[in-house]
């Protein structure tokens, strides 16, 4: 005991100022936004793909890939959230439901509101290059196919 | 003048004084929690060497961290909490336990197993069974087993302290209570 009084009265041992904790909650919580987010873009569109109609049809052609990013985003998100009481305190299972849930929920929602065709058409640079990248090959037009062609060979089919 | 350990001071109070700079308050906690941290370290570390290092880095992380501690929540969950850290930590540096990745018994929900209203009645039962076999369980059924029995905390400040839901507290306790019952009919 007298060494952990000696260690702090020396100087030796330091506390870290209140603003170092602040700092990490506010990054903990932006992580998350964020990764809720991605989570929203790459789920809503992946829901592009999966249809009554068309899913056999992109079934070949799905993005697996994104697939997975989202399935690793989920379980970084839930990962985070452990963190916070409301979480720890109940089951895993309840809070990965309720990740699962809202991500569905909002991204049938931004499927509702055509996001990423609104999205596509601003041409911005990193996001075009993502839709090129997954849109183009599936829909076998080389340099991509604008969104609404999905939709029009989904009636297609 | 150095706070007495008699002060009827409650804890979070103290550590407000702690987190105002007046750093002698820290003593009056370090002497209130020594002895208690000191016991679940050796119940739970049982044949590790340096338990005497491991507690005082407790305390210097709870020194080091304590502009985090929220005062509307309970001190001793939160010098409980970083105690249990240090002690994984210890075990997983010494790989001489394997530790997994996550609990399984947090991932599903449990019938609410609720905490017995008198502990005492099954005390000499466990003090017994744990005398001959707690270093058999898995650390996840060992440390429930010492936080109750011998720490005498309820399952919600167990719950707090290792992060998992409160009926899960129950299930483990009950778990390692039949792991313990099985091994000791099985070698006497």
């Amino acid at each position: 005991m007298n060494n952990i009084t000696e260690k702090i009265k020396s100087g030796q041992i330091r506390m870290r100022p209140r603003i170092v904790f602040v700092l990490k909650s506010i990054l903990l919580v932006a992580l998350s936004l964020m990764l809720f987010l991605l989570l929203l873009f790459l789920v809503s569109f992946i829901l592009l793909f999966i249809n009554p109609a068309g899913f056999f049809v992109f079934f070949p052609r799905f993005p697996w890939l994104l697939l997975l990013v989202s399935l690793i985003f989920v379980v970084l998100l839930e990962y985070i959230i452990e963190h916070y009481a409301v979480a720890y305190r109940r089951p895993i299972v309840y809070s990965l439901l309720a990740i699962l849930f809202l991500v569905f929920a909002c991204s049938v929602a931004m499927n509702g509101v055509h996001f990423h065709d609104r999205i596509e058409k601003r041409k911005l640079p990193g996001v075009y290059k993502f839709y090129n990248n997954f849109k183009g090959p599936h829909m076998e037009c080389p340099g991509g196919c604008p969104l609404n062609e999905i939709k029009i060979r989904r009636k297609l089919y | 003048m150095l706070p007495s350990n008699t002060d009827s001071q409650k804890d979070e109070e103290a550590v407000l004084k702690v987190q105002s700079g007046e750093i002698d308050y820290f003593e009056l906690l370090v002497s209130r929690y020594n002895d208690k941290i000191k016991r679940y370290g050796r119940k739970f570390l049982a044949g590790y060497e340096d338990i005497e290092d491991i507690v005082q880095q407790v305390f210097l992380k709870a020194y080091i961290n304590i502009q985090s501690f929220d005062s509307s929540k309970k001190f001793s969950s939160w010098l409980y909490r970083i105690a249990h850290n240090e002690f994984i930590n210890a075990i997983k540096k010494k790989k001489r336990e394997p530790l997994p990745f996550f609990d399984p018994d947090s991932i599903f929900p449990h019938p609410l197993s609720k905490e017995p209203a008198d502990r005492s009645a099954q005390e000499k039962e466990v003090f017994d069974m744990a005398d001959k076999c707690l270093d058999k369980l898995k650390p996840g059924y060992r440390e429930v087993i010492i936080l109750y029995y011998f720490q005498e905390l309820s399952y919600k400040e167990i719950a707090d302290i290792l992060h998992i839901p409160v009926s899960t507290v129950g299930v483990k306790i009950k778990r390692a209570k039949k792991i313990m019952s099985q091994f000791i009919k099985k070698y006497e």
